[in-house]
């Protein structure tokens, strides 16, 4: 947990420079939130959970010096729902095309889950958004980048975690 | 590069509890999140200046760390700049000028450039005020600080830890941009969403995978030590709140009743 949290923060703050224009506004490209993804894929859902609030908590306190809670509960859901995989797919199946394929299309609903939850209370407690067409168009593009995100980088990070941990007999 | 972490000192900041410095940071929230007038936003500002200079961290470990702060806040602005009232967050703007820059609008308002001046002075204490509770706290402390706050021992750790590892994986990150730079690789990837996503392949994938790695010697070194055998937990250091916590959080209170009724006096937006 305390090194998914750390590696998510660490890696968040330099990558909060990345940003994209588009008809909706300025879009952050935030290729971490693949790290909460894996760790939750890795190591269980509770884990992708922290990993993912905490990282988030720790990055915007470092970048924007802010506390954001729904931001950071749905970072935290980014982590978990990839988590489904922990308790379904063997380690030992991690580097098969299958396995990588439903990495890719978890990383897509996790982000649909997690941004979701992050812009609808955005918009349900009226948290900078007033309007359900501000919440939706604040969802496509976060959502939009944070799936694009996670699925070219959980399967690549999945795949790569498996061969250097190929041959560990313990705490995989 | 960025520097986030502790700098031994002997300063006041040094010597607060490190619960003090929690609840510092937590009325700058509350009264950065209350505070709407650019004109109230001026006084936060200047005390977490004042308190980060009163830390005396050494300037030159984190210059690079605030060149890099400053240049996200400054992207940060511009944007506020061009893009607050396209959300339609105050209606009828005064408009200086408007612009059309490939398929966006831009406008460019009084009312723009107060709100972003104001963002920026917000985002600014809060940064401020974030990096006097970390460089000036030593990280063993935390972990004693937050269960002192009844926050469950393993929650603890693991904010404990990862602010340790913070330093750690920061240096790592470097190790590696210089290496893979080495190797003629660029920061800054030329073509759209795509080029940047698949530019950040060779550095988070080196230093995921060696963190990763790292995580079963530290649970190995957790595991040794007896960590989670029982439900509860002494620590080696031990935080004692001292007069002068006290005096701080008699201060922050009074701030805080100040903050608010400030508020009521200046309930919203000012546009000169």
């Amino acid at each position: 947990m305390a090194v998914g949290t750390a590696l998510y923060a660490v890696l968040t703050i330099p990558f909060n420079t990345l940003a994209i224009f588009s008809s909706g506004g300025v879009i952050a490209v935030r290729p971490t939130v693949a790290i909460p993804m894996l760790f939750g894929f890795v190591f269980g859902p509770i884990t992708g959970f922290v990993s993912g609030l905490i990282g988030n908590i720790l990055s915007d306190f470092f970048s924007f010096g802010g506390f954001y809670w729904n931001w950071d509960i749905g970072n935290g859901l980014l982590g978990a729902v990839p988590g489904i995989a922990y308790f379904a797919i063997k380690r030992t199946d991690w580097t098969k095309t299958k396995t990588l394929l439903i990495a890719a299309v978890l990383a897509v609903v996790a982000s649909v889950v997690g941004i979701g939850f992050a812009a609808m209370t955005d918009y349900i407690f009226q948290i900078g958004l007033s309007t359900i067409d501000a919440a939706m168009t604040e969802f496509v593009s976060a959502a939009g980048t944070d799936a694009i995100n996670g699925l070219i980088l959980l399967p690549l990070l999945l795949y790569s975690y498996a061969r250097a941990t190929a041959g560990r007999a313990r705490r995989v | 590069m960025i520097r986030i972490r502790y700098f031994p000192g002997t300063s006041l900041l040094h010597r607060f509890d490190p619960r003090t410095k929690f609840l510092l940071v937590v009325l700058f929230i509350v009264v950065e999140v209350a505070f709407l007038d650019l004109r109230l936003l001026i006084f936060p500002f200047a005390a977490s200046i004042l308190l980060y200079a009163s830390a005396r961290v050494p300037w030159k470990e984190v210059k690079g760390t605030w060149k890099f702060l400053l240049t996200l806040m400054g992207i940060i602005t511009v944007v506020n700049l061009f893009f607050t009232f396209i959300s339609g967050n105050i209606p009828n703007p005064h408009i200086i000028t408007a612009f059309r820059l490939a398929f966006l609008n831009f406008k460019v308002t009084v009312e723009g450039i107060v709100l972003a001046v104001g963002a920026l002075m917000r985002f600014l204490s809060l940064t401020i005020v974030s990096m006097c509770l970390v460089n000036t706290t030593d990280p063993g402390l935390y972990a004693p600080a937050l269960a002192k706050l009844k926050m469950p021992y393993k929650g603890a750790f693991v904010v404990d830890l990862a602010m340790r590892y913070i330093p750690v994986y920061t240096e790592d990150l470097e190790t590696t941009m210089n290496a893979q730079m080495a190797r003629g690789y660029s920061v800054k990837a030329r073509g759209g969403f795509l080029a940047q996503i698949l530019n950040t392949v060779p550095l988070i994938i080196p230093v995921a995978m060696n963190a990763m790695l790292s995580i079963y010697d530290v649970a190995d070194a957790m595991e040794l030590r007896g960590f989670g055998a029982e439900k509860t937990r002494t620590w080696y250091r031990s935080v004692i709140f001292q007069h002068r916590d006290y005096v701080a959080i008699a201060v922050l209170f009074s701030m805080l009743c100040l903050a608010i009724f400030l508020k009521t006096k200046f309930p919203t937006y000012w546009i000169p």
